[in-house]
């Protein structure tokens, strides 16, 4: 029977061949939609949970405040993680980890020397992979870190530093004082490990001397604790939030030394409002529910992405459906005469619809084939757009398989059930009759309001994808408050050791370069925070008693280098001894709330309580890219010794013409002040931009997946056109008889779609206008939703939807009247 | 006594008035009789046939078949009934275009549970018959309207009806082929098989062995 059915479902397939090529092409693309999005959600659902025991992992985070400054972070003081585990025997094992700035590594043997600077070095305890239980290729997880002079390398890091070469036990110098390192273990590479924390290097945290420093600090806010929690109290929410409720009371005993010694007693801390909480997260939840807990060394995404590629998947596939009905539905005056011969050759109507189904069937299993081909086909295209590296294997890993077959079966119920049962529903006595014999008007408000629905999905992907590329431009172009053309950051160049400002005033001397500066911190990179009082002077009543700053070190360079602006007062200069002084910006010293800034002191208590004057305030600009507020924030000179960076940056401003050559010639200056270390540099909108990437991807994706929802809507309507244009035959055969001219008769057949078009642009609007505003509140610049938005993408819409229909239209409209009269 | 209507009437509403297709038609029918119902264009004969094959409704009267009554039973049990012992031949063939004539002919007996083996048997059987052994592997558009008809005869009798309803099955073909699908007809009579036929041809009604006349519905 089903080989009947199958033989039918064929020869209807080759013998309608632009029905068939519609149905398949779009069910092909609405199922390689699909299986692209599976696989890229699967990836970002499995992270972290690879890790053994990863439901008993929690990272602790931070809550805290601090006058009007609050922030949630993924790092704690350095002592956290040895206090929560001596204090609660639910927590067994703690790891940190600590993210030192950029350093060089070097391999020699004998004449070759290797060296790289590497960023992705991150110090950890000595148990660091026996909780975190990352894949090693070589070494034992339980003390290869335990040695202070070991070091842990990925596979690929090996293979940069001693080639095909076993590289256990041998010998990596690390950093300026090239202290030797011994590898004593080997790690798997982490680009398609699904693991928010990647690296490339492990060294044991106890090289690194400030870290041990600040042992007792309970404020220094550098590195990531991972605790493990017993299985029972993991398994029991009561027991967590019992735990967690503990927490005040630990830090109040433990971190009122800390707070003392910086001048803030713990309990006046609190009462001024002030919060310092941690909280523990699970690790399976740091990825995609981390919201605005912040970390520099996470890799996270937000499930309302997923979400939101989940919606489109399923809205794909959908539309594939509802073409497949509209035009299975179409087909029905054709197929009218056989489903009327079958029933009264004995059919019964379950029969028929199993017929029907079977059809569905055929075709998902010919467009699932393909879908998978494409799917395949197109990976590394979807790869370099959504930035991931899936193998195309994983599709048969993890179940996706399974939920592909299950996904096809389901589409094709979807897609057959309902043109089974209508046109299973033709009476035969009807195709006696000579009558197609199948009701009208009900069956034509639904396809009328599925294809509403079609281009109501359609033109709400089209709204948000160019609100998505709008906004992107928005922040991509908006003035910064700086002038970011043509400026070059040349890193490390605290590896110059002393040297920097001689380095400095022969490369400003080029005569490409404009200007140069030097300074611990640019933008995107750096800024040190940490709090601050300001001193009232006695004309203030009212302000801030503490404030966070972010701060960079700079040189009298900095200012004219970046184009930033003075609203009152000086800069930096030479002629002063600018060691005490700060430059505020307009943010700072609006929350501070002086009667007159200038000339007003601030004490830093994290040093040695000096006293700097404001001698200046600075026109607000971005700090970060455009995700973040403009925050407080100062600058302090070189010269000061309010804190010591380990970073420092040479920032250029370069003429545009022949960037080359200038780049050649520092680099050759560079390599005459310092051989040993590599030249690296950026620009700095390829910095800002990369800020972007993630943005810049998603509306990627967003416009490819807009565009085949409008694809896959408009096939549908060419098929839905076709269909109009057979049922009213008779109607454009009379009325050519009767001296209609063509464009009447186009009229005539598009006018309908037009009104659906409409419908579904009125409809799409408040919705796209309502998900969009909710999208654009994640950033702090956003563009107001312009209305002609709407209207363009309505009329996008309607014209590809007119062009679609024209030549179905016109195809009908020539027809000859005679043929088409004969038909009855 | 193979099937007796009494007293069918039906109509339609139209306008706010009984348009009656049917009025008070009385008919036995025994087996083994051959029938031609005649009648002007209009006149009901196609509607009674689909009565008496039962893919229409009546509004009024009773109809026994083989001594059950019709218009009472439930529509599936109706359709199990027609599909059993009436076979159906359609002026316009209306055999199925994807299928070969093979196929055509097998289709009805895959509705009605046949082993693959004995479809085979009877598949082949009707071929000989119908002297069409030759072109069952071909697709209906590429026969002439008589061999079609041919076709829709053999589909009609493959599954052994009692009684074949033939709504003017020469009406598309010329001359000949109608003398030869008439001539089939009675052959078929003579070999028990029962066959009512509307017709408008007089020549042709006059192969049955009583002639109905119908005129606006009714019996005349």
């Amino acid at each position: 029977m089903f080989k009947n059915y199958f033989k039918i479902a064929f020869r209807n397939a080759i013998r309608y061949r632009s029905n068939s090529l519609i149905n398949i092409s779009g069910l092909a693309i609405g199922l390689t939609c699909v299986i692209l999005i599976a696989l890229f959600m699967t990836d970002e659902l499995s992270y972290d949970r690879f890790f053994n025991d990863a439901d008993q992992i929690y990272r602790v985070n931070i809550k805290g405040k601090m006058g009007d400054g609050e922030f949630y972070a993924g790092y704690t003081p350095p002592p956290a993680g040895e206090t929560l585990v001596e204090n609660f025997p639910e927590i067994e094992s703690f790891t940190r980890i600590y993210r030192p700035g950029v350093d060089v590594l070097e391999y020699s043997s004998g004449n070759e020397k290797q060296i790289f600077n590497e960023n992705r070095v991150y110090a950890v305890d000595s148990n660091f992979l026996e909780v975190l239980s990352y894949p090693l290729i070589k070494g034992d997880p339980k003390s290869c870190l335990a040695e202070i002079n070991s070091v842990v390398i990925t596979k690929s890091v090996a293979q940069k530093y001693f080639g095909d070469t076993d590289p256990m036990n041998k010998i990596l110098f690390y950093g300026k004082d090239r202290k030797p390192l011994k590898v004593t273990g080997v790690l798997k590479d982490m680009a398609n490990l699904p693991a928010s924390v990647k690296f490339d290097i492990l060294i044991p945290v106890k090289n690194f001397e400030s870290v041990t420093y600040f042992n007792w600090s309970w404020v220094w806010l550098q590195m990531a604790t991972y605790v493990k929690l017993n299985d029972k109290a993991a398994a029991d929410p009561n027991i967590l939030n019992h735990l967690e409720s503990q927490f005040p009371e630990m830090i109040k005993v433990h971190a009122a030394n800390a707070f003392d010694r910086i001048g803030q007693p713990y309990e006046d801390f609190l009462e001024n409002g002030n919060k310092w909480n941690l909280h523990l997260q699970p690790l399976t939840d740091i990825h995609l529910h981390s919201g605005e807990i912040t970390s520099v060394i996470t890799e996270q995404n937000s499930i309302k992405n997923l979400y939101i590629f989940g919606v489109i998947a399923f809205f794909i596939i959908v539309l594939a459906c509802v073409n497949f009905v509209n035009l299975a539905t179409a087909q029905a005056s054709k197929r009218g005469k056989e489903i009327g011969v079958r029933k009264v050759l004995g059919s019964y109507r379950i029969q028929l619809v199993k017929q029907f189904l079977s059809e569905a069937v055929f075709y998902t299993i010919i467009s699932t084939l393909l879908a998978v081909l494409l799917a395949w086909a197109l990976l590394p295209l979807f790869n370099q757009v959504s930035g991931k590296t899936l193998p195309f294997q994983s599709i048969f890993e993890d179940g996706i398989w399974l939920f592909v077959v299950c996904l096809s079966i389901l589409t094709a119920l979807l897609a057959g059930i309902y043109p089974a049962l209508y046109l299973t529903s033709i009476k035969p006595v009807n195709v006696l009759k000579g009558l197609t014999g199948v009701a009208n008007n009900k069956s034509g408000f639904i396809r009328n309001g599925l294809v509403v629905f079609q281009f109501t999905i359609a033109i709400t992907m089209v709204i948000a994808t160019s609100i998505v590329y709008l906004q992107l431009n928005y922040t991509q172009n908006r003035d910064l408050g700086y002038d970011k053309e043509n400026l070059v950051i040349l890193r490390n160049t605290e590896k110059l050791e002393g040297s920097e400002e001689s380095f400095r005033s022969e490369i400003a001397g080029l005569s490409e370069v404009k200007s140069a500066s030097i300074s611990s911190g640019m933008i995107t990179k750096d800024a040190f925070g940490d709090f601050y009082f300001p001193e009232a002077i006695n004309s203030d009543d009212n302000i801030a008693k503490d404030i966070i700053l972010q701060s960079y070190l700079v040189d009298e360079h900095f200012m004219s280098t970046l184009d930033l602006k003075l609203i009152e007062g000086r800069g930096f200069d030479s002629k002063f001894n600018d060691s005490l002084s700060v430059i505020v910006n307009e943010a700072a010293a609006k929350e501070i709330g002086w009667n007159n800034p200038i000339g007003s002191m601030i004490q830093y208590p994290g040093g040695k309580m000096e006293s700097y004057k404001v001698i200046g305030i600075l026109k607000d600009f971005n700090l970060e890219s455009l995700h973040s507020h403009i925050t407080p924030f100062a600058l302090f000179s070189n010269a000061s010794e309010s804190y010591n960076s380990d970073a420092s940056y040479i920032t250029l401003k370069i003429k545009s013409n022949n960037t080359g050559r200038v780049l050649e010639a520092i680099e050759n200056k560079w390599a005459s002040y310092q051989p040993d270390v590599p030249f690296e540099y950026s620009f700095l909108d390829d910095d800002l931009n990369s800020a972007y990437l993630s943005d810049q991807r998603q509306a990627n994706l967003f416009g490819i997946f807009s565009v085949l929802t409008i694809f896959i809507a408009c096939i549908g309507l060419m098929g839905l056109i076709a269909f109009t244009a057979q049922q009213k035959t008779k109607e454009i055969g009379i009325r050519k008889v009767l001296g209609a001219s063509i464009g009447e008769i186009i009229r005539l057949l598009a006018v309908g779609f037009i009104r659906v078009i409409v419908i579904a642009m009125l409809i799409a609007s408040p919705i796209a206008w309502y998900f969009m505003n909710k999208w654009l509140q994640d950033f702090a610049y956003k563009i107001e939703i312009p209305w002609w938005v709407f209207l363009c993408s309505g009329v996008m819409a309607l014209v590809i939807a007119m062009l679609t229909m024209v030549f179905q239209a016109i195809k009908a409209a020539t027809a000859n009247p005679v043929k088409s009269l004969r038909t009855e | 006594m193979l099937l007796q209507l009494n007293n069918i009437f039906k109509w339609v509403q139209q306008g706010g008035q009984r348009v009656f297709l049917l009025k008070d038609i009385n008919l036995t029918v025994e087996e083994g009789e051959f029938i031609s119902i005649m009648g002007p264009s209009g006149s009901g004969k196609s509607t009674l046939l689909n009565v008496i094959g039962m893919l229409d409704n009546f509004d009024e009267g009773e109809y026994s078949f083989l001594d059950e009554p019709v218009h009472q039973l439930k529509e599936k049990h109706r359709a199990n009934l027609y599909k059993q012992y009436i076979g159906f031949v359609f002026q316009a063939y209306h055999l199925i275009d994807e299928l070969t004539v093979y196929e055509n002919l097998e289709m009805p007996l895959l509705y009605k549970k046949h082993s693959g083996s004995e479809r085979k048997a009877m598949v082949a059987d009707m071929l000989d018959r119908f002297n069409i052994v030759g072109k069952k592997d071909l697709f209906p558009t590429q026969l002439s309207g008589g061999q079609q008809q041919l076709v829709g005869v053999a589909r009609a009798l493959i599954s052994k009806p009692k009684l074949i309803l033939a709504d003017e099955p020469t009406g598309n073909l010329n001359s000949a082929q109608g003398e030869e699908i008439m001539q089939l007809f009675k052959e078929l009579n003579e070999e028990g098989v029962t066959i009512v036929q509307v017709t408008h041809s007089e020549k042709n009604a006059s192969y049955g062995r009583r002639i109905i006349n119908l005129l606006d519905g009714r019996r005349v």
